[in-house]
């Protein structure tokens, strides 16, 4: 009894090391699983952007190209060698479809490389998006950079935060009837700000529904918790949207 | 004969035998060399008896037996601080101390009267040790699986005898009046479980150590 008196303290350090090794031993697993879980994100917004390319790169081909060169095509066939003056215009016709056709698929072959020009900066990759919304002509796109990029980037961030420009571009193109689009990308000592204002329809945010909310929203809300990030959603109806995303950086 | 059956003895060989089950063929010197301390403390205690009952003084054998503790305890406190990024220099500064506290109590009280301080020290020292071994665990990254950890119940063990130890000897003046048989007083069987304890999770550490060894085998 007086021996257990005696061994109180001890026993109560050695007691408190294993419960602090236990939870130490929860905390490695934890984050193991944290790393997969990331690990899986990154892979799966890998393969979206990928998908999201090709779907351009496909309407593109079919919509855009395919018709130049169709029109190249006719253009050419319906020359008559005998009526010379006829024929040069056609064939400068035809030489300026093509030029076109050569011009659009340049700018495709820039959206192919588009992927890799995540690993080159965030600021490119979201400039290359951004021509691209340009070329429909249905927006006015601002796009501004604050701020010095830290010498070390961190592919992965950059990657997961161009995934949700291209969300939120996906959802303003399809949602919003805007005419303008704010993007402002601001560096910060330790963290990173994408802010994008939109002067469409808006919503209530309150009042969307889960279904509402669609993947959309939702998945921009999980990837920036992914890299422990916070998502700030302003809207209003008929008054625009604000998205504001900040991460730790790098 | 009866007189050599006693807790410290019977434990003491007991850990013995554990420790050349397991310890015997174990890759790391300072282990195998835990053999070698047992088997000294083992004699040790037994001569103890034996020069009690004959001459009525052992108080010089257990002189010689406190120099071999605090080598192989210091040794075996280096090794582990090596090994978990610790401060190697600290078992060095405790062997210092203890030298420093040894020659000052011969010089104070002769050869033949036990070196009472440098035990205090050295148990305050051991403590100390094992509390900053535990630190060390707690700071480091890497889990360890502390309960199969060889390394961790020995430390436990030391832990514990000596805090024991060291609160038995403050309290000394007091425990030994109470006598709980005629001739033996509390101090007595507090001291017994403690060596019970020690060398109980000292058992427990070796065959910790046999199994780690065991799981490396190819």
């Amino acid at each position: 009894m007086v021996t257990a008196i005696f061994l109180i303290a001890p026993v109560f350090i050695v007691v408190y090391i294993l419960v602090y090794n236990q939870r130490k031993k929860r905390h490695i697993e934890e984050k193991a699983q944290m790393k997969l879980i990331f690990e899986a994100e990154l892979i799966k917004t890998q393969m979206e952007i990928q998908e999201q390319t090709m779907q351009t790169i496909g309407v593109e081909l079919h919509d855009n190209i395919g018709q130049l060169l169709s029109l190249t095509s006719l253009t050419l066939n319906s020359i008559e060698l005998e009526n010379v003056d006829k024929a040069q215009q056609k064939i400068d016709a035809a030489i300026e479809l093509n030029l076109k056709s050569i011009k659009e698929m340049r700018l495709l072959g820039k959206l192919l490389h588009g992927e890799q020009l995540v690993k080159l900066g965030l600021e490119e990759a979201i400039r290359n998006e951004i021509a691209w919304i340009e070329k429909s002509g249905k927006f006015t796109v601002i796009y501004d950079i604050d701020g010095e990029r830290p010498a070390e980037s961190n592919t992965d961030k950059d990657l997961i935060l161009f995934r949700i420009v291209q969300e939120i571009f996906n959802n303003i193109i399809k949602h919003s009837q805007a005419k303008q689009i704010d993007i402002r990308l601001t560096y910060r000592a330790d963290s990173i700000s994408l802010q994008v204002i939109d002067d469409g329809d808006g919503f209530d945010i309150d009042a969307l529904t889960e279904e509402q909310k669609g993947m959309g929203l939702k998945n921009i809300q999980k990837r920036a918790e992914i890299v422990g990030g916070e998502v700030f959603i302003r809207s209003q109806p008929g008054q625009g949207a604000c998205i504001e995303i900040i991460i730790p950086y790098p | 004969m009866l007189n050599y059956l006693t807790f410290n003895t019977v434990s003491e060989f007991f850990c013995l035998t554990v420790a050349l089950i397991c310890l015997l063929k174990d890759k790391e010197l300072i282990w195998r060399l835990l053999i070698v301390f047992l088997f000294v403390t083992t004699a040790c205690e037994t001569g103890g008896i034996f020069f009690a009952t004959e001459y009525h003084d052992n108080q010089w054998l257990y002189n010689i037996f406190i120099v071999f503790e605090a080598a192989f305890v210091l040794a075996i406190f280096n090794n582990l601080f090596k090994k978990h990024g610790g401060n190697p220099l600290l078992a060095a500064l405790g062997g210092v101390c203890f030298a420093g506290s040894y020659i000052s109590d011969l010089m104070s009280h002769g050869f033949f009267k036990y070196s009472n301080n440098t035990f205090t020290i050295m148990s305050v020292l051991y403590v100390t040790f094992a509390l900053y071994f535990f630190y060390l665990l707690v700071k480091s990254d890497i889990y360890i699986d502390l309960k199969y950890s060889a390394e961790f119940w020995w430390a436990t063990g030391t832990l514990l005898f000596y805090f024991g130890t060291t609160a038995c000897n403050i309290f000394d003046k007091h425990l030994e009046k109470i006598l709980i048989t005629p001739t033996l007083n509390l101090s007595y069987f507090i001291f017994a479980v403690l060596d019970v304890v020690l060398y109980g999770f000292w058992s427990y550490s070796f065959i910790c150590k046999r199994w780690e060894a065991k799981k490396l085998e190819p």
